[in-house]
């Protein structure tokens, strides 16, 4: 159904029936996107182990919202790359390797 | 002079807006000049549909010379070869201007936008933090590692990728330019920043506060646009990255024109993301907390929680619930009233998410349930900006 997989981009939200954890995990990754989600429970070691199967880049657990200081950003079809974080620092360099015989370690002129 | 908005059609005054904001002028190479053929695209109060303003609005030609400015600021420095700590210091700066001109960054963003003001607040106050974080992110990032190599001394360096195209969305404008625009500078990277021609304001006032707080020219450029000059962003040679954010369609058109070309890109795109209620939890710590993260900023947020899925056995007060604190979300027009739903930019998100919907008028705010294996709705998105909040049950 397209409320239940599309992104509607307005003040809408589906509620979904399930029977037992593996369908809900079930349905949660039966999706084109994998952003963000959450789960709430009583028990914070079986939503962070339910969490873990949630094929997303952002979930929460008995909270749903962003810590900026970590990696945000999608799986599937949510994105590539990430944003926030040391990690999205790392979205902006190229890497390159600098190398000298092994007799001649190279130092940093960053170093002090 | 003061300018008072009309009454809305619900009947509530948005409050009196100063003069019409005018930006005429792009920001490109540390000046500010014309578009060619002196284009400019009315921003509106997305509400009431009435102008708060007039920006700027680039042709090729611009993105072409905003390029090229971005180009030579990074080949022929100086940023691309200060230290990290000469740019931290540039990051602060920028901080403290952001501050400065909070209220002002906050109104704008609340009129151009359309948000609820409770969202735009922390919007602006985290685009200092995070400056601020970026700054301390200096000391600390690994910009040269020596390593013991397998065959050679080795040392691993971290260059700036160089000129970055940061495409914006109109949702979160100046929430989601800092996360792009803050490591590309920590890192040496001089952008070309493309905001949304819906909401481009913010992005002039952010290029004065970089010009203030002592940005060497070219190396933040601020050029609105439609989409089809934004592609010309996109396809330029001279952009070594693209950083997207927006809906999963253009990122795809995004990644397949930057593939062929061997160009970096990073999409941030849409999501449907799931929150899973297990049948442990106390729904009325849970529902309070959950309901509004399922439709923040009038549900134009990419990461709300818009599947809610609940144990079979409560569902039925899940939905009820959600539905009556939903209800309760107030819906307003004052651009300086706590509420939690105020625009739809409908024309853009209807189509972008290419959903079906079926109005239902006749029935009440709140939610709308399944009728013969169909869902029906209360608000008709597809033909209105102003949406009132739903749930269904599907």
């Amino acid at each position: 159904m397209t409320i239940a997989q599309e992104e509607i981009f307005g003040p809408v939200v589906a509620v979904i029936p399930y029977d037992g954890e593996d369908e809900a995990i079930g349905i949660a990754n039966d999706s084109a996107y994998g952003l963000a989600g959450s789960v709430w429970s009583a028990d914070p070691d079986r939503a962070r182990s339910l969490a873990r199967r949630v094929r997303s880049g952002n979930m929460g657990v008995n909270q749903a919202m962003l810590e900026l200081g970590g990696p945000f950003g999608g799986f599937k079809g949510s994105g590539l790359g990430r944003e926030y974080g040391v990690e999205g620092i790392d979205g902006y360099v190229e890497l390159q390797q600098v190398t000298s015989p092994a007799s001649e370690p190279l130092t940093s002129e960053l170093r002090d | 002079m003061d300018r008072t908005l009309s009454e809305t059609p619900k009947g509530t005054p948005v409050g009196a807006v100063h003069e019409l904001i005018e930006r005429d002028f792009l920001y490109i190479g540390g000046e500010w000049v014309k578009p060619e053929n002196g284009r400019t695209t009315d921003v509106i109060y997305p509400f009431t549909e009435e102008p708060i303003g007039r920006a700027a609005l680039a042709g090729p030609s611009d993105v072409d010379r905003a390029v090229r400015a971005a180009r030579a600021a990074f080949d022929d420095g100086p940023w691309s070869r200060t230290t990290p700590a000469e740019r931290a210091a540039i990051l602060r700066r920028a901080g403290e201007g952001i501050e400065a001109r909070m209220e002002e960054l906050i109104r704008l963003t609340t009129l151009e936008v359309g948000s609820p003001i409770q969202g735009v607040g922390p919007q602006v106050a985290v685009a200092k933090i995070f400056l601020d974080w970026h700054a301390d992110q200096a000391d600390t990032y690994p910009w040269e590692e020596e390593r013991p190599g397998i065959f050679s001394s080795l040392l691993v360096r971290r260059e700036p990728v160089g000129v970055v195209g940061a495409i914006v969305p109109w949702n979160f404008p100046l929430g989601l330019t800092m996360p792009k625009l803050c490591p590309a500078l920590l890192t040496g990277c001089t952008v070309v920043l493309k905001p949304p021609e819906e909401t481009p304001l913010y992005a002039f006032v952010l290029a004065e506060i970089f010009e203030e707080a002592g940005l060497p020219p070219g190396v933040l450029n601020v050029v609105p646009a439609d989409r089809t000059v934004s592609e010309e962003l996109v396809k330029h040679p001279l952009i070594d990255k693209i950083s997207f954010t927006g809906s999963t369609h253009v990122g795809s058109r995004i990644g397949s024109i930057c593939g062929e070309q061997i160009k970096r890109f990073a999409l941030e795109l849409g999501g449907k993301s799931a929150a899973i209620i297990v049948e442990d939890a106390d729904l009325e710590t849970v529902i309070p907390k959950l309901a509004p993260e399922t439709m923040r900023n009038s549900g134009q947020r990419c990461i709300n929680q818009t599947r809610v899925l609940a144990p079979r056995g409560q569902y039925d007060a899940v939905v009820e619930a959600l539905a009556a604190t939903i209800s309760a979300f107030p819906v307003g027009t004052r651009p300086n009233e706590r509420r939690s739903s105020a625009r739809s930019s409908a024309k853009r998100s209807a189509s972008a998410s290419r959903a079906t919907l079926h109005p239902a008028p006749n029935k009440g705010p709140g939610w709308s349930s399944e009728e013969a294996g169909r869902p029906t709705w209360n608000a008709a998105i597809s033909s209105s900006r102003r949406s009132s909040p739903t749930s269904t049950t599907a």
